[in-house]
């Protein structure tokens, strides 16, 4: 095959697997769940009523409250996660950024912008929701079921998402500050000084040991998320570092967003099986 | 703003300082941590706005005692600042009084 063909045969294979991807919903439906969720815990009482110093303010935070409640439950659903992401955005890029709102300019807030606009170009609703109920209901005598299957292109945006972050992370980190350990010395000095595990921070020379598995880890998973055969080792050792952030440093929900977002990586017609299967499906044949 | 490269927790610690403060009493000197200094049990509590991203900053820093009528004797600084380019020694002889003469030393190795 010459290099034409086969650099044409790569870019079809990559249009298969991205913009032309279509498949089952349910990994969309339930990160559409969790992420709603974990909007909920971020700011839910930062932007409580009983909060608020404005009119203003105060429509926002029903915005918020009425529109994360639809995105929960699947309601109107690509409707809903529109207006959490233009809530989102709102708070983050304006009333962050422009007004100065402190907290809300962080990376962690900004990985839940993405994710909710990429959910709300997805059909994220047709499962797990209010929507795919009442669409049962309304089917005639097992008629016009709606299908929990479409267009999977938000999907991959997601995953792709996921590999960017960890790729430019480990190059903001590939320098001698961080390397030496210095760096790292000091994202724990603030929160460990006066804390019971001070110690943890004059480390020696286990800082710069740390400092360098982590940015290999971070090059690593930028690559080997999308390499199948690694999975059963990649994606726990992903999950790993997360859980290991989330004990360690005050990430808030950066952790758990993306422990949620590996869901993008999966297979979507192996998780619709797997979820058939544990509920008792398995011996039937399953419908996508 | 809007297409921002990720740098989470790259300023994490940037502006926190680690080394001690004393105060130079009549008595004797009187060490103090920078927690001490600022009278919170940890530096999660610390604004963004009383970092130190230029020596200067030592002042608002210790605002504390700085701004105590009751404390006038000198109090000096010797440390690190984090900055984003790692460590940098931080040496301060009167930081209420003469913030300006606060000065970097070396970038630790």
């Amino acid at each position: 095959m010459s290099p034409i063909s086969i650099a044409s045969e790569r870019v079809a294979d990559f249009m298969r697997w991205g913009a032309d991807a279509r498949g089952s919903t349910r990994p969309l439906g339930l990160m559409r769940i969790a992420i709603s969720i974990i909007v909920f815990v971020r700011f839910g009482n930062e932007v409580s009523l009983y909060q608020g110093d404005s009119l203003w303010f105060v429509l926002l935070g029903l915005a918020f409250f009425g529109l994360t409640s639809m995105m929960l439950v699947g309601y109107m659903t690509q409707a809903a996660c529109a207006g959490v992401a233009l809530t989102l955005m709102t708070m983050h890029f304006y009333m962050g950024h422009m007004l100065g709102h402190p907290g809300w300019v962080s990376h962690h807030v900004y990985l839940l912008v993405v994710s909710v606009s990429l959910l709300a170009l997805s059909p994220c609703g047709r499962s797990f929701s209010w929507d795919r109920y009442r669409a049962l209901t309304q089917a005639q005598h097992g008629q016009n079921i709606p299908p929990e299957y479409g267009d999977l292109w938000p999907q991959r945006l997601i995953a792709l998402q996921l590999a960017a972050l960890y790729f430019w992370a480990a190059v903001d980190k590939t320098n001698w500050s961080f390397l030496s350990g210095q760096r790292l010395e000091q994202a724990f000095i603030w929160p460990y000084m006066g804390r019971e595990l001070e110690p943890v921070i004059s480390l020696g020379a286990i800082l710069p040991v740390l400092a360098i598995i982590v940015v290999v880890v971070e090059y690593v998973l930028a690559f080997a998320i999308f390499v199948r055969r690694w999975w059963a080792f990649i994606l726990p050792m992903g999950l790993a570092l997360h859980a290991v952030f989330y004990v360690l440093l005050p990430v808030n929900t950066y952790s758990a967003t993306m422990m949620v977002l590996y869901l993008a990586l999966l297979d979507p017609d192996a998780v619709h099986r797997f979820l058939d299967r544990i509920q008792g499906h398995g011996h039937s044949p399953h419908r996508l | 703003m809007f297409l921002r490269e990720w740098v989470m927790f790259s300023g994490a610690g940037v502006g926190l300082v680690k080394g001690r403060f004393t105060l130079h009493r009549a008595d004797g000197a009187v060490t103090l941590s920078p927690l001490e200094v600022l009278a919170l049990p940890s530096y999660l509590a610390l604004p963004l706005d009383r970092r130190i991203y230029e020596p200067a900053d030592l002042k608002t820093f210790a605002a504390r005692i700085c701004d105590d009528p009751r404390e006038t004797v000198r109090l000096s600084f010797e440390g690190s600042v984090g900055t984003f380019s790692g460590w940098r020694t931080l040496t301060a002889h009167d930081v209420c009084n003469e913030p300006a003469q606060a000065h970097y030393g070396d970038a630790h190795p």
